[in-house]
């Protein structure tokens, strides 16, 4: 059920990168897309009746169920890489309203 | 003991990561340490060439792949290390003077161009790109070309969301995130399962072929580079494009086991980029949009060469394209900004002005096209041989045709900028009158070295025909006249 | 008409995948179906039993008669890691996701923050220039502006604490550097006028980075092997344990943070009139 949802969530992204004009609905268009990839690859690692990777002091063996935490490790790097493009998306969303006036991508004229 | 940590691949990446890191709060330094980054590395490039002795698997952490992450040195990726980090130093050399406060981000694009030509891990090869994109969206806006560098940001993401699709669907099928391992596992069930792996290589081959320039998403090129100044020019076509294609030709060698639904899928993408690029160059008349179309073109020839597993003949055609590439687009570069122009009419005759820069130019336009006793003939001929040998031949009848329309243009662009018509016409420019020769005699230095190299490249093999041909040359035309 | 087209293209890519994820059986290989993951299959599980290194080594050497009376005999049954217990375990960290992160993939870690960093210094290239605050069009209330100085101090603490403990709670240096710039961003809304030391944070981050490096290269020179763990990782669960892997995350956190902060100065500020 949770692939599904990513996947059209995928889908919805790359549907808003088609489309879009705005450079903001742009930016958030690809944070659509990229939340969808990162709930896929946590997807990934499920294990049915699998508890979080961590040893406590009531899950204290590494015997028990565990679910995947490669998948964990990889959606966290995932989410920093998405932030730091954000940013930079959006510094360049500020200078182009300065040099052009508007966000609006079609009204940006000059080469 | 000391020699032998200095021999350590990891130093290509290390180094310049930790220079970028001071350089950040040591400002007044920070062009000093590229330069320090940047001959460290070549000399330790060279260095590694001359002891290799055999592929090396450096193990990060110390932990064995496919549990860790390593890196590969083997003669493929030996072979990038060398070129990327020479010719870094060489564009440094040359457009020193444009970096500005640009340092760290050139020595972060140093170290993920090393670290996509040596990495063995599939997600390792994700966070290197995603580096190397950044660092190129930031230093392709330097001249406020800030749309562009937009647009690129916005398709480069995408592909590498792309991308990363497909590596977790090969990890949810293999289990592994390591490309020998899963080519391991590939090799033990014999080549079969290629329906599955349908959809992961699709993402993956969508996303890479926005990053390698490949046609319909390589539309952020034309917008980048049409504008663009001698550093940032060459940094894309020679730099990010040897070390993307060479990552490309690694995950072709390793990953990829394709049905033939795929293969054509992919060729046809390939060969519908050379073809749309090729015809593209043809119709321009500005020298920068010629070369960019032309880097899309070669980029196009390079794939279809990896996806019939010619690799030899790959690297060699990739080599000798990014070494020219370097060459023309720096001298490109240099003309646009010191003439304001790159419009092929109003350069006419510049080359009359600057004959060193001329020579090494028309050596590398002949490289590229493939002219015999040029470094790219025997590139070329390779990939013919070795697509003839494979069967087939429609392939290299479109790549003989579009060498021919390459040479075209090309020779139109030589004959017009060594062409001095009349006196009058030349002189009448009076930019051309202004002209700063000056700074060009370091270019014209570098390019007839580079020239020098290239010839001699390609008048050795004619020495040595049987060692360096993957086919004995003269057996081969008896086949062919035979076959007629 | 390009939206029908692009509706089209995004329905037809759906299907494909659809197609392809859930239906058919092509073997030999398969896509495991959701929640079927099988550990053994995987290399997590020698992340989750921390035996990588184990049985590392036998395959390299000759065996001769000496080496395998001294080698561990490989068919014992790794021993089972014990929250409070075992000593010395491979990384020694409780978290196992932080155990890849900071250990066993801690290259792409290094990646990650070289990403973090570059954008960051991207966003510095293109918002820079004398700054002064932008004002917005409301005034902070009386709860924003002094409820902020008590809130700051906690949320600071509590970053601190969720990158100081990665290794034995979720969060680790990312979350940890977040919180505290979030604190950052609070000061910032709270009072119009504030203005972050912006040169202190990128020197903080300049070196944070650098020390995490040169963490890697001390590897490299002790150890033999780039960012090795070459601290010794005492128990599982305690506080001082996992080698290298605290300090590392302390480093990450303070530098997550100081870029953050950078970045919301950034955006927060607009240059002066001239």
């Amino acid at each position: 059920m949770i692939q599904y949802v990513s996947i059209a969530l995928m889908l919805v992204g790359i549907y808003g990168l088609l489309t879009q004009k705005n450079v903001i609905k742009l930016i958030v268009s690809l944070n659509i897309f990229e939340v969808g990839i990162n709930v896929f690859i946590i997807s990934v690692g499920y294990v049915s009746g699998g508890i979080a990777p961590i040893l406590t002091s009531q899950n204290n063996t590494s015997a028990l169920l565990y679910v995947d935490p490669l998948p964990q490790a990889l959606v966290l790097t995932s989410i920093v890489i998405g932030v730091g493009v954000t940013a930079l998306a959006l510094a360049f969303a500020r200078r182009m309203h300065k040099q052009y006036g508007t966000y609006n991508l079609d009204e940006m004229e000059g080469e | 003991m000391a020699l032998d940590i200095l021999k350590n691949p990891v130093l290509l990446i290390a180094v310049p990561l930790l220079l970028a890191f001071l350089a950040v709060f040591l400002k007044k330094i920070d062009k000093a340490l590229l330069w320090i980054a940047a001959v460290a590395n070549a000399a330790s490039a060279v260095l590694l060439a001359v002891v290799y002795q055999g592929m090396t698997v450096v193990e990060l952490g110390g932990f064995k792949p496919p549990f860790g992450i390593s890196l590969v040195l083997d003669e493929y990726s030996l072979i990038g290390v060398v070129v990327l980090n020479v010719l870094f130093a060489l564009i440094l050399l040359l457009s020193g003077k444009l970096v500005k406060q640009y340092a760290t981000v050139l020595l972060v694009a140093l170290a993920a161009l090393n670290g996509i030509i040596l990495t063995g891990d599939l997600f390792n090869l994700f966070v290197f790109l995603e580096i190397a994109a950044i660092a190129a969206y930031i230093f392709t806006a330097m001249d406020k070309g800030f749309k562009h560098s937009f647009n690129y940001l916005v398709v480069g993401t995408l592909g590498s969301g792309l991308y990363l699709f497909g590596i977790i669907l090969l990890y949810n099928i293999f289990g592994s995130l390591n490309m020998f391992d899963i080519r391991a596992q590939l090799q033990a069930i014999g080549g079969a399962g290629a329906e599955t792996l349908t959809l992961p290589l699709v993402m993956i081959f969508t996303g890479l072929s926005v990053e390698a320039k490949l046609m319909p998403f390589g539309g952020w090129v034309k917008g980048v580079l049409h504008k663009a100044n001698s550093l940032v020019g060459t940094m894309i076509v020679s730099g990010y494009a040897l070390a993307v294609l060479l990552a490309v030709g690694r995950l072709m060698d390793t990953v990829f086991q394709m049905t033939d639904a795929v293969l054509i899928a992919f060729t046809a993408v390939a060969v519908g980029t050379l073809i749309f690029a090729e015809a593209s160059a043809f119709s321009k008349k500005n020298l920068r949009e010629i070369l960019l179309f032309s880097s899309v073109a070669q980029a196009g020839l390079v794939v279809l060469l990896f996806l019939y597993g010619l690799t030899v003949p790959a690297v060699l055609v990739l080599v000798n394209n990014v070494v020219s590439k370097f060459v023309l687009f720096t001298v490109a570069g240099r003309l646009a900004h010191a003439l304001e122009t790159d419009d092929i009419g109003e350069l006419k005759g510049v080359f009359v002005k600057v004959p060193l820069v001329g020579v090494g130019f028309t050596v590398a336009v002949m490289s590229l096209i493939g002219l015999p006793l040029f470094f790219g003939f025997v590139a070329k001929i390779n990939a013919l041989v070795g697509l003839f040998n494979a069967g087939n031949v429609w392939l290299p009848l479109i790549i003989l045709v579009m060498a021919v329309v390459e040479g075209a243009y090309f020779v139109r662009i030589l004959t017009t900028l060594w062409n001095t018509g009349e006196e009058g016409e030349v002189s009448s420019r009076d930019n051309l009158k202004a002209f700063n020769l000056d700074g060009m005699k370091g270019l014209g230095v570098v390019s007839v070295g580079i020239a020098i190299v290239i010839v001699a490249l390609g008048i050795l093999p004619v020495l040595n025909i049987k060692q360096f041909f993957s086919v004995d040359f003269m057996t081969f035309v008896q086949q062919l006249l035979g076959g007629m | 008409m390009k939206q029908v087209v692009s509706i089209l293209l995004v329905v037809a890519l759906g299907v494909f995948v659809f197609l392809a994820l859930y239906t058919g059986d092509h073997s030999p290989l398969q896509f495991t179906p959701y929640g079927e993951a099988d550990l053994s299959t995987r290399v997590s599980q020698r992340f989750v039993d921390k035996t990588v290194t184990l049985g590392m080594g036998e395959a390299e050497t000759a065996p001769d008669a000496q080496a395998e009376a001294d080698a561990p005999a490989f068919e014992a049954m790794p021993a089972l890691v014990v929250y409070g217990e075992t000593r010395d375990a491979e990384t020694g960290s409780a978290n196992m996701v932080t155990s890849i992160v900071v250990n066993y993939r801690s290259f792409d870690t290094l990646g990650e923050v070289t990403v973090l960093f570059i954008a960051a210094f991207g966003v510095g290239l293109l918002l820079s220039g004398k700054r002064k605050r932008q004002q917005p069009a409301y005034e902070p209330s009386f709860i924003l502006k002094h409820g902020a100085r008590i809130v700051f101090g906690i949320m600071v603490v509590f970053g601190v604490y969720v990158f100081i403990h990665g290794h034995l709670t979720p969060g680790g240096g990312f979350p940890g550097g977040s919180i505290i710039a979030a604190a950052i961003l609070l000061l910032y809304i709270a009072d119009n006028e504030f203005q972050a030391k912006v040169k202190t944070f990128k020197i903080l981050e300049g070196v944070a980075g650098s020390l995490y490096v040169i963490a890697g290269l001390l590897g490299l020179v002790i150890g033999g092997y780039f960012l090795q763990n070459f601290l010794p990782t005492g128990v599982v669960g305690d506080l001082v344990s996992a080698g290298v892997i605290p300090i590392v995350y302390i480093l990450i956190g303070l530098k997550v943070g100081s870029e953050l902060t950078g970045v919301i100065a950034g955006f927060a500020t607009e240059e002066e009139a001239e």
